[in-house]
């Protein structure tokens, strides 16, 4: 079984923030999908995006990035507060 | 739109009465079963590989979370690569999380399923209800497509996508 503790995107993202602000000028607020070093191609909605990159790529991994100047943060906090520990 | 009420009941010698305990001790849950979406099933025949086998457990409703979360053994065992990455908040710091394909099922619940979302990978199966394990929250990524009303004073929910 594939360990996906490791971060098998590592080119990709590298690639990506490399590219960023030429691919904000052109894509802003759409899906990107990147694979290696190359742009697949853009895409309005993320699932546009997935399929495309599926088809492209079977089930080898690719990336898929929203193309927005700041990444929006993400919190969960039930999981550092412990508040889905339950038990009945 | 579908409209599914949960109700958390409890059986006594009267019969099925709301608990408004229960509700409290569980959360808003419902059942949930997790597998890889159909565009990648169907990459996977081409390949002449498995599809593996959906998992089922409970899935949390979380308005607390920014994005929908799977749990990590889950993911492994469905064996998929990750289709993004990034940073989670939480009282340590940041931690990197891999984001995942999923597709969700709501079996015995009268809710579409959701063909495909991006959610984080992290490790939640080992809080569980009646013995099985929450593997999913829902988070406002989901919500955001939803009607959601928590009655904790009679023990129920409403949720409709």
């Amino acid at each position: 079984m594939q360990d996906i503790t490791k971060n098998v995107l590592k080119k990709e993202l590298k690639y990506y923030e490399k590219n960023k602000k030429e691919f904000l000028k052109t894509y802003k607020g759409q899906f990107v999908v990147i694979k290696d070093n190359k742009l697949i191609g853009s895409y309005t909605t993320e699932i546009e995006a997935y399929r495309a990159g599926v088809e492209g790529f079977g089930t080898a991994s690719f990336l898929i990035k929203r193309v927005v100047d700041q990444e929006p943060s993400v919190d969960i906090p039930a999981l550092t507060t412990g508040a889905i520990n339950v038990s009945l | 739109m579908s409209v599914y009420n949960n109700l958390f009941l409890h059986t006594g010698p009267d019969g099925n009465k709301l608990n408004p305990e229960i509700l409290l001790m569980s959360g808003p849950i419902l059942s949930v079963e997790i597998s890889i979406p159909s565009a990648l099933a169907s990459a996977l025949t081409k390949e002449n590989k498995p599809t593996p086998n959906p998992t089922t457990g409970w899935a949390l409703i979380d308005t607390g979370a920014t994005r929908s979360c799977v749990d990590d053994d889950v993911i492994r065992k469905l064996g998929v690569n990750p289709i993004g990455a990034g940073d989670i908040h939480n009282s340590g710091g940041k931690q990197s999380v891999n984001f995942f394909p999923a597709h969700f099922r709501f079996p015995g619940v009268p809710l579409p399923e959701i063909e495909f979302t991006s959610a984080i990978g992290v490790n939640i199966s080992a809080q569980k209800v009646n013995n099985q394990p929450i593997i999913a929250l829902l988070g406002r990524d989901i919500l955001r497509s939803c009607v959601f009303i928590y009655n904790g004073t009679l023990g129920m929910y409403t949720l409709s996508i």
